[in-house]
This record gives structure tokens, C-alpha cells and sequence, in this order.
């Protein structure tokens, strides 16, 4: 049940990492916003792609950082898991103690 | 192929001639052509040949991949619930509501910040459409004109001085209509980056109790 929760999140978290990666990527260049032109419109095609890289530098930032966080979400699962454990093997033994008599652990 | 890929071509000759004409030529010392020239920074021959290269389809393409990256948040697998109860449980469900809500809830997110993002650069592809558009009516017009014949024909006759003037005049004339469609251009482009909104780094403001890793927890068997 606790596995596939973490499974889930660490799609989540994956799914952020490759978007980290791959956004970039989507970038069409300068030149596709007449960035490379003269005058007047060259300077507003810089500015337009300027812009647009500032937007972009911000999605990847955005990406990384919420990456991060989810997968602080599978940890904190991990950590629930590991006390579940811890608790099953402490009354496993009991359970055994008692079956056999011998006194618990205090 | 939109009316300037076609027109483009076809009206080299005459912006040659246009450009030619102000390089070698001049125009009147009072025609607004001197000052359309300083503003825009460019010839038409030049200003046309630019915005013939401008593919706005390019652009569209950023800006479905963009959208398709927020598809892909808003249909991410976070789990919102937990199975197990207790702190950690408890701890569990508000940081991953306020992961979800982040990631692409209904207020501002990281997947309606790329919906912005897209939304930014659909609006310079339809930038680059509208200037190619309004520049192929121009230079349709242009084409067609009194001033071009007149240009035109001053150009293959060199050596007859006496149609010089109105040559000239018949240059700046054409020239200033060109540069016009830049200038209109650029103010629509500053309006399109005043209107940009939501591109920002969005931060980040989870609601989460406190001390989230003390305290009890029980699995709950469903």
C-alpha cells in the first residue's frame, strides 16, 4: 500500500526532474523572435526574447525546486513506512515472546 | 505560404531600386522619410527581406509544448491521500495538498505559469502574422503605385536626368509607407511585452502544521 504511494510520488518528482531537463529545449531561439534583426525591430524582437528566456529560467527554476519538495514527500512516506516496520518486528516478537514464554522487552 | 512569402520575392526589384535610390540619391530635404529612417534603424529592402524570414509557426510550436508540460503537471499521480494514520498522516495530507495546489491547483501554479508562458509567445506569433500581413497590403499597394512605375522607370534610364526628381520623391514616398508598417509594429510589439503577465518565478507559500515527524502513526487496513 506504502509502496505504491511512493511509486506515485516518485513519478510526480520525475516528471518535474525531465521537465527541469527538457524545457530548455522548447526555447526557439533568438532568432525566432526576429531577435537577430535591425533597428527598431530587432530591438523588440531582443526584448520579446528576453522575456521569454527570463520566463524560461523561471519554469526551470520552478521545476527543480518543486522536484525537490515531492520528493521530500516519498521520505516522509519512507519514514511512515519505517516505523510501521519497526512496530510489525516489535510485535512480531512479542508475539513470539509470549508464545514461548519468555518475558518481553521492557 | 501567407501573401508576404509571396509578394516578397516578387517585390525585390522594386526595394532594391527604393533603397538604391535613398542610398545614392537622397530625398527631399523636408520629406519625413529622413525621419522615418532614424527611428526604425533599417531599410525597407532590409525591413521587408526581415520580416519575410519571420516564421511565426516557430513560435506556435514553443508554445504547444508548453501547454503540453502543463497537461503532464495537472495529470501528475501525487497521491493527496494517505494510508496510515497519525501525525506523519496528518503532516503527509497537507504537504501533498500543498504540493498539488503548487504543482496545478486552481489558483496560480507552475502548470498555469506555463499556460502563461504559452500564451506569451502565441501572442508574438501573432505579432509576426499581423506585421506580415499589414506589410504585404503595403507592399502590394506600393507595387501598384504611381511611384513605382515613376521609380522604375527612372531606374532602367539612367542617363535621363530629367525624371530624377520625381524619382526621388517617388522613393521616399514608398520608403516612408514601409517604414511606417515597422514603426506601428514595434509600438504593437512594447504593448505585448507591457501586457506579458505571470512569468515570474512563482513562490512557493505551503501550509503545513508544525513538527511533522513526532508522534504516532497506525496503519490503516483498506
Amino acid at each position: 500500500m506504502l509502496a505504491g504511494t511512493v511509486t506515485a510520488i516518485h513519478a510526480t518528482a520525475d516528471l518535474l526532474g525531465e521537465a527541469e531537463r527538457r524545457l530548455p529545449a522548447v526555447d526557439p531561439g533568438a532568432t525566432a523572435f526576429g531577435a537577430r534583426g535591425l533597428g527598431l525591430l530587432g530591438e523588440v524582437g531582443q526584448d520579446a526574447y528576453r522575456h521569454w528566456q527570463a520566463a524560461m529560467n523561471a519554469r526551470v527554476r520552478e521545476a527543480r525546486a518543486h522536484a525537490a519538495r515531492v520528493r521530500d514527500l516519498a521520505d516522509l512516506v519512507d519514514h511512515a513506512a519505517g516505523g510501521f516496520h519497526e512496530a510489525q518486528q516489535s510485535a512480531g516478537q512479542a508475539h513470539r515472546d509470549l508464545a514461548s514464554g519468555e518475558p518481553g522487552v521492557a | 505560404m501567407d501573401a508576404l512569402a509571396q509578394l516578397a520575392p516578387v517585390a525585390a526589384p522594386l526595394l532594391r531600386d527604393v533603397d538604391t535610390a535613398l542610398l545614392t540619391l537622397g530625398a527631399p530635404p523636408t520629406h519625413p522619410v529622413w525621419q522615418a529612417l532614424g527611428r526604425v534603424g533599417a531599410t525597407p529592402a532590409d525591413v521587408v527581406a526581415f520580416v519575410a524570414d519571420l516564421e511565426p509557426s516557430r513560435l506556435r510550436a514553443a508554445a504547444e509544448a508548453l501547454r503540453a508540460q502543463a497537461t503532464a503537471y495537472e495529470q501528475a499521480p501525487l497521491p493527496l491521500d494517505a494510508p496510515w494514520e497519525g501525525e506523519t498522516a496528518r503532516y503527509y495530507r497537507a504537504a501533498a495538498a500543498s504540493v498539488h495546489e503548487h504543482l496545478a491547483g486552481d489558483g496560480p501554479s507552475l502548470a498555469s505559469r506555463l499556460r502563461a508562458q504559452a500564451s506569451y509567445v502565441d501572442s508574438w506569433a501573432e505579432w509576426q502574422q499581423a506585421l506580415r500581413d499589414s506589410l504585404a497590403r503595403v507592399l502590394a499597394q506600393a507595387m501598384t503605385s504611381s511611384q513605382a512605375v515613376i521609380l522604375r522607370s527612372q531606374m532602367v534610364r539612367p542617363a535621363e536626368v530629367d525624371g530624377l526628381p520625381a524619382a526621388v520623391h517617388a522613393a521616399a514616398d514608398i520608403a516612408v509607407v514601409l517604414l511606417g508598417v515597422a514603426e506601428d509594429a514595434a509600438a504593437a510589439g512594447r504593448d505585448v511585452i507591457q501586457a506579458a503577465q505571470g512569468l515570474d518565478e512563482l513562490p512557493y507559500r505551503p501550509s503545513l502544521p508544525s513538527d511533522p515527524l513526532t508522534g504516532s502513526a497506525t496503519i490503516r487496513l483498506d
